[in-house]
């Protein structure tokens, strides 16, 4: 028996997973949205403004291909001119500027892969039901970044000792003058540190504007609303922004005093199966287990796989050479027997946070890294 | 599938031009009723208040975004609410009847 999965936390996991097998889809929606251009494989969370989740079957490859990558928009921005594009650097600095596309790219230039994950995705496994999209498990990817270092940009304008914070705003507007900007802030150290960067081609293509094209922020091991789209200013401050989408938005209860709320940072400790999917007819024989797993500010340690509801555990392979705030491969060899089957896997990290076997109730629906389960028939 | 995706696209336009050319978003009369597949495309519930509802929310988002939620009527207090501030006209007892729709169609 394992120590770290009680009963009580297997049956609330096992509800949790009956809610992903069966109840996600609500009963009153019963239309479709239509399809958007060059993303038709992807589920309409809502058309506007745009939100796409990936099926979940079409996240098996490494790096997500740019039609399959999600899309999520607080609110939708006007399409940019890439030759009128300008970027403002202002506020606590000595040197405010502005930068063109083609100044951007005139200096050092950075490549990483890097996941990105939105904040809430997994939302719809939470019961009661929170406020928010309804993600299932796909709103998560992880592609090529081409840009240059934040760092770079914001030292040409020489911050003043008192800049603690940086406040980047994007082109998007709302759609009433009463409803707020998206506006979320932060503080220097990441924006200085050097993996954060202002991205300029995705998985070797220009930008496009469904990802914030032509420049966007990218905030590795972050909650994805960190790596604000559409960048056209960032303003150095001494103090975190006040506004509703960092004082109100993207926070949840602290731990040690559920009426305090914190500002979200890293991602969770989450893995999910790729393979096989849900409700997938196997033969029995040799199989393999495959999936990812990613940290945020922490490095995937291992991921274990059980297959008798969470009693015992055994480690997968961790595969390839994960780059700092990348996604984690993992297999696992599995002898399938003939019956049914519920295959679990739970990842650990650098910083001692194992996915949990259930959660608390998170007010706006976040965080959810729940044990990722499926079940599948072994004929 | 190629129909399917084609008769959806369809609709969807059909929706826009209807939404776009037919409706006046500050006040409830004069209101021009959408289309039978504008209506056929609406993911709210049907009810005596749903045209109203629509009216209401689809001048900044797409139903879908109230559609696929489960929320009790505070939590949905809380949510219209902060449209309203946000500039959602409503008249003189919309807000009750908003609020009484989403919890009996979209309530937990």
């Amino acid at each position: 028996m394992d120590q770290d999965i009680t009963r009580r936390a297997f049956v609330i996991h096992v509800g949790a997973a009956a809610a992903l097998l069966g109840s996600a889809i609500p009963t009153s929606a019963q239309t479709t949205p239509a399809p958007v251009a060059g993303k038709e494989k992807l589920i309409v969370r809502s058309p506007r403004p745009i939100n796409l989740e990936t099926p979940l079957k079409d996240l098996s490859a490494e790096i997500t291909p740019t039609d399959l990558f999600f899309v999520r928009n607080n609110y939708d921005g006007p399409e940019i001119d890439a030759s009128q594009y300008v970027l403002t650097v202002d506020g606590e600095v000595d040197n405010p500027l502005t930068l063109r596309l083609d100044d951007l790219k005139r200096m050092e230039p950075i490549t990483q892969t890097i996941t990105l994950e939105c904040a809430g995705n997994g939302r719809s496994f939470y019961s009661p039901k929170a406020p928010g999209l309804q993600w299932e498990n796909g709103a998560v990817g992880t592609a090529v970044w081409k840009g240059v270092r934040l760092a770079e940009v914001l030292r040409l304008a020489r911050p003043r000792p008192g800049a603690s914070h940086v406040v980047p705003d994007g082109n998007d507007a709302p759609p009433t003058p009463q409803a707020p900007d998206f506006i979320r802030s932060h503080p220097i150290w990441k924006a200085m540190e050097p993996h954060t960067m202002i991205a300029l081609e995705m998985n070797g293509r220009p930008l496009p504007h469904l990802h914030g094209g032509p420049a966007r922020l990218i905030v590795p091991g972050w909650i994805g609303s960190a790596s604000i789209k559409w960048l056209v200013r960032l303003t150095l401050a001494d103090k975190e922004w006040d506004g509703p989408f960092m004082q109100r938005s993207y926070r949840s209860p602290r731990a040690e005093d559920p009426q305090q709320t914190y500002s979200l940072q890293s991602l969770e400790c989450k893995s999910l199966i790729m393979s096989p999917l849900d409700g997938a007819k196997l033969v029995a024989g040799p199989q393999t287990v495959r999936g990812y797993a990613w940290a945020g500010e922490g490095s995937v340690t291992g991921v274990d796989i059980s297959l008798d509801g969470g009693k015992t555990w055994a480690p997968a392979t961790l595969s390839g050479s994960a780059p700092r705030y990348a996604w984690q491969r993992w297999e696992f060899p599995w002898t399938a027997v003939t019956g049914a089957h519920t295959i679990m896997a739970r990842a650990s990290d650098s910083l001692g946070r194992v996915q949990p076997g259930g959660k608390p109730r998170d007010p706006q629906g976040y965080r959810w890294n729940v044990i990722h389960a499926v079940r599948v028939d072994v004929a | 599938m190629w129909h399917s995706r084609f008769s959806r696209a369809l609709a969807a336009l059909v929706l826009g031009v209807t939404f776009g050319w037919g409706w006046s978003w500050s006040t409830g009369s004069g209101v021009r009723p959408p289309s039978l597949s504008a209506q056929a495309d609406n993911p709210l519930p049907r009810d005596r208040d749903r045209q109203m509802v629509t009216g209401r929310c689809i001048i900044c988002h797409s139903l879908e975004m109230i559609a696929q939620q489960r929320q009790t009527r505070a939590e949905w207090a809380v949510i219209v609410d902060r449209m309203i501030s946000y500039g959602m006209p409503v008249q003189p007892g919309e807000r009750e009847r908003i609020l009484t729709y989403l919890a009996k169609h979209l309530g937990q």
